[in-house]
């Protein structure tokens, strides 16, 4: 690889997906790059104890869930037996590889790696503790420090009591979990153990799960649910949590709960992350924080302290690794001294439930809320043939599409293998596709990708497989 | 909540942009229809921009300082206090909000009502700041790059999608307005280079407008000056005969004023001067209207209002028009329309002694007519020397629309209206 010159030193804190592709892409383009994170290499909340993790686990999950499934077309399988330690191991040495391949990444591209902790002395210095006590001073720096899950304080500390880290580690797969939140890590951590065998319910505060996503993919998603887990209690909180016995005993409130006591044996609180901002010395800088604890930044991510730059969680919503990413990109071109700026109009948001939830740019009830005069074409996947192959009726494709322009503004999607298909939809608003433009792509027969095309030909009347 | 935001408005023709230099109001604050928002100071004038309906400010969209765009958010405008108040927090957007407002908004109070009642449902204009900018990545990075507002880019693709092409369309013809990229190439700060002390002073608005428009008219006009001297002698002594006649009518019959007027009626004669050269299209364009741009020194600089029209006008109706324009410019008080639309320029250095001098063309005019002190000079008349009144004209052209001989017949019938004076009545 050609390396330009490029004096600048860049310190990086934290190794997350903000903080490790910063490194690298600073050290591509011939910076001086130092990397701090407390783990042994690169990879963040999200390699070792998020995304990476959880998927493997989530995929564990739909192996059950194919092999059960194979009865309705005459596939008999004897009930799953589980080896903990084994899927354990799966997980484990997954992360491990992706890690290692990290620090093998860092330390070719001559990325000086400290692990420990680190702490802005000056707007020019970091002192990092850990293995090695030292001072490194910086031209320019990055604050990746990303977040970490939020707790309810009035719950007691105990190994009874997890948190989304604790959950992964799949210490155990206990007869019956409490799941208290119903968002993404919620939903994904409840799928898995109720797949594993635990007895699961689900408590929400809200109406209603997934809050930002439109109701008509949720609904989608909410049989299956309900049936794979034991119980999903909406506008239900939990008043109070307690150690009893060797188990968890809660106290639920809500209308039309028939018992409001109810005993588990371990609980999962996933109720939202909060920005990790205190405690890296923030108050020995002019970077300035908002009242939620993230750091505030401009369209450069930059901060109030011109040679400091935040990135990923800690630098606000959406809290999603491949945002965090694409910040990295633009806050080292700014360093690198280009014309760079966060202003993407599509970031996708992606629920990893069976079926998938995915969605990009303008929901239709932000479309409403903002009186964005918006049409929206919904193909239903009882419509697709590739669908009825898989024997899954359950799914939705729409899309927000502007009314006198006709530009696709937002599109949602839910079924399996949502996940990959929303990024056609994230193209389409990025580029400004028009829904004349996916209608006149020629999508490949027969894949659930044909659910785009034909959402975009309803927009007109009605598709080839559905009258609308 | 209920709000809406309110944008700056169209404020003259040829206007794009203003520095806001006051704000007025603040979040909280009620205002009535028509009340002063903002303070915008424009290419040569500054303008209160009124509140196009009574309510709450509910946030700023701008600050003080800041340059803006015509359409640019200002604040956004809730309904009036009480209103508000009673109105709680919107549900997270379960229903359509114009059913919420209707709702919930008490019918008695007619003028809180409107404001929540008529803001649903929206023009697409209205929202589509809010849209994410209407272009592929790779544009908005090519934007980025040549440093322009992807935004300002007017797209000519389907249904307004910005390419490349217009990006660099774009660029082409603000180059072509402004000429930036010869003076960009002169400019360089001295500041940091130059030794010694001194103090600064930072360019008014009207300083940096003029030093652009300067720079670029010596650099892309070939400027040519012709100076000649006309007799005034007999048109001076009816001027002040006749000045009482204007006095009444409010205005000052002052020799700029005849100037106009007789300046105006030679661009009528000589319509190839009141034009405007469009050389990418290689046409001269002249103008059906004559309006005459007069320079006025005011404490804030120079500025150019326009009698409009000025061969349709009679002396008397010049001098008071002029009066007028003179003293709203001093004032600080012109308003955009007043300073836009001149097809040649006057400029009268006579009051300061001058006589002869090289006055500079204002783009896209192709001619100006500078104006020095008039002297007594004398003049071979009827067999003897006459002490008369000679007035120094200088008229600068731009060589690329008009050659000297051209000029030199405008000059002569501009000198031959004031020397004789029935020729002006002639109607000529």
């Amino acid at each position: 690889m050609s390396r330009p010159n490029n004096p600048s030193k860049v310190c990086v804190l934290g190794g997350g997906p903000a903080g490790y592709p910063a490194a690298f892409f600073a050290a591509d383009l011939g910076m001086d790059v130092t990397l701090i994170d407390r783990e042994a290499a690169p990879g963040g909340v999200c390699l070792y104890r998020g995304c990476i993790p959880s998927k493997t686990l989530l995929h564990a999950a739909k192996v059950i869930h194919e092999a059960r499934d194979g009865e309705k077309i005459g596939i008999h399988f004897p009930s799953p037996e589980l080896d903990l330690e084994k899927l354990r191991g799966f997980s484990r040495g997954v992360v491990n590889k992706l890690t290692g391949g990290l620090g093998v990444l860092a330390k070719k591209r001559k990325i000086r790696f400290l692990r420990g902790e680190g702490r802005i002395v000056d707007p020019h210095t970091l002192q990092v503790t850990g293995d090695i006590e030292q001072r490194v001073s910086f031209d320019h720096l990055i604050i990746a420090t990303g977040s970490s899950p939020r707790a309810i304080p009035s719950f007691p500390e105990s190994p009874f009591v997890w948190d989304s880290t604790a959950a992964l580690a799949l210490p155990e797969i206990p007869a019956r979990l409490l799941v208290v939140g119903a968002g993404y890590i919620g939903l994904e951590l409840a799928t898995v153990y109720a797949s594993l065998g635990s007895q699961v319910t689900i408590v929400e505060a809200s109406p209603r799960i997934l809050s930002g996503a439109d109701r008509d993919l949720v609904e989608q998603l909410e049989p299956r649910l309900r049936s794979l887990v034991h119980e999903l209690l909406l506008s239900v909180k939990v008043e109070q949590l307690s150690v009893h016995g060797d188990g968890l005993r809660a106290r639920l409130s809500g209308l039309d709960l028939e018992r409001t006591e109810r005993d588990f044996d371990r609980a999962l609180v996933a109720v939202g992350r909060k920005p990790v901002s205190e405690g890296i010395g923030l108050e020995n800088t002019a970077v300035e924080r908002d009242p939620q604890g993230f750091i505030k930044v401009d369209v450069q991510r930059r901060t109030a302290e011109p040679n400091i730059f935040a990135i990923g969680d800690v630098a606000g919503e959406p809290m999603l690794a491949h945002k965090a990413t694409y910040e990295a990109r633009i806050a080292v071109s700014a360093i690198a001294g280009q014309a760079s700026a966060y202003e993407p109009a599509a970031i996708p948001a992606v629920v990893f439930t069976d079926p998938e939830l995915a969605w990009c740019g303008l929901t239709e009830e932000e479309a409403r809320a903002r009186r964005i005069e918006h049409r929206v074409s919904k193909f239903p996947w009882a419509a697709s043939g590739r669908a009825a192959t898989m024997g899954r009726k359950d799914g939705l494709t729409k899309m927000i599409v502007e009314a006198n322009t006709g530009r696709v503004l937002g599109v949602g999607i839910c079924g399996a293998g949502a996940a990959e298909l929303i990024a056609e939809g994230v193209l389409a608003v990025e580029m400004g596709a028009l829904i004349d433009d996916l209608q006149m792509v020629i999508h490949a027969h027969p894949t659930l990708s044909e659910t785009m095309l034909e959402a975009a030909e309803l927009f007109h009347g009605s598709s080839a497989h559905y009258l609308g | 909540m209920s709000s809406i935001t309110i944008h700056l408005p169209e404020l003259g023709e040829g206007i794009k942009e203003g520095q806001v230099i006051a704000v007025f109001v603040q979040p909280g604050d009620k205002v009535e229809k028509e009340q002063a928002l903002i303070e915008i100071e424009t290419d040569k004038a500054s303008i209160e921009v009124p509140s196009p309906q009574a309510g709450t400010v509910v946030e700023l969209l701008l600050e003080k300082g800041q340059t803006i765009a015509i359409g640019a958010p200002l604040l956004r405008l809730g309904p009036k206090a009480e209103q508000q108040a009673a109105q709680p927090e919107a549900p997270r957007a379960t229903a359509p909000q114009a059913e919420i407002a209707q709702a919930e908004a008490p019918q008695d109070d007619a003028e809180g009502c409107a404001a929540v009642a008529s803001a649903p449902p929206v023009s697409a204009s209205e929202y589509r700041d809010e849209l994410p900018v209407f272009a592929a990545p790779s544009v908005r990075s090519f934007a980025r790059d040549l440093g322009i507002d992807v935004r300002e880019v007017q797209g000519t693709g389907p249904a307004g999608r910005i390419s490349v092409e217009d990006v660099k369309r774009h660029l082409r013809e603000r180059l072509q307005e402004t000429g930036m990229p010869a003076i960009r190439r002169a400019e360089t700060s001295v500041s940091s280079a130059e030794p010694g002390s001194g103090s600064e002073q930072e360019l008014s608005k009207i300083r940096k407008l003029t030093a652009k428009a300067m720079a670029q008219s010596w650099t892309t006009i070939p400027h040519v000056t012709l100076n000649r001297g006309a007799d005034v002698t007999d048109i001076e002594r009816l001027r002040l005969q006749y000045a009482s006649v204007a006095e009444k009518a409010g205005g000052k019959l002052s020799l700029t004023a005849l100037l106009v007027k007789v300046l105006a009626s030679a661009l009528r004669a000589f319509p190839a001067f009141n034009a405007v050269l469009d050389l990418p299209r290689e046409r001269l364009v002249l103008k059906d209207q004559v309006n005459v741009g007069v320079a006025v020194d005011t404490p804030r600089g120079l500025l150019v209002p326009v009698v409009k029209n000025a061969d349709t006008l009679s002396m008397v109706e010049i001098a008071v028009r002029l009066s007028t324009l003179a003293q709203h410019a001093r004032d600080g008080k012109s308003t955009p329309d007043e300073l836009a639309g001149a097809t040649f320029s006057l400029t009268n250095l006579g009051g300061l002694g001058v006589a002869h001098f090289t006055p500079i063309v204002n783009p896209p005019q192709i001619g100006i007519l500078g104006v020095g002190r008039a002297q007594l000079e004398p003049r071979w008349l009827e067999g003897r020397f006459e002490a008369r009144s000679i007035l120094p004209l200088s008229l600068s052209f731009d060589h690329r629309a008009a050659d000297g001989a051209d000029a030199a017949r405008f000059l002569h019938r501009i000198c031959e209206a004031l020397e004789s004076p029935f020729v002006l009545a002639l109607g000529g």
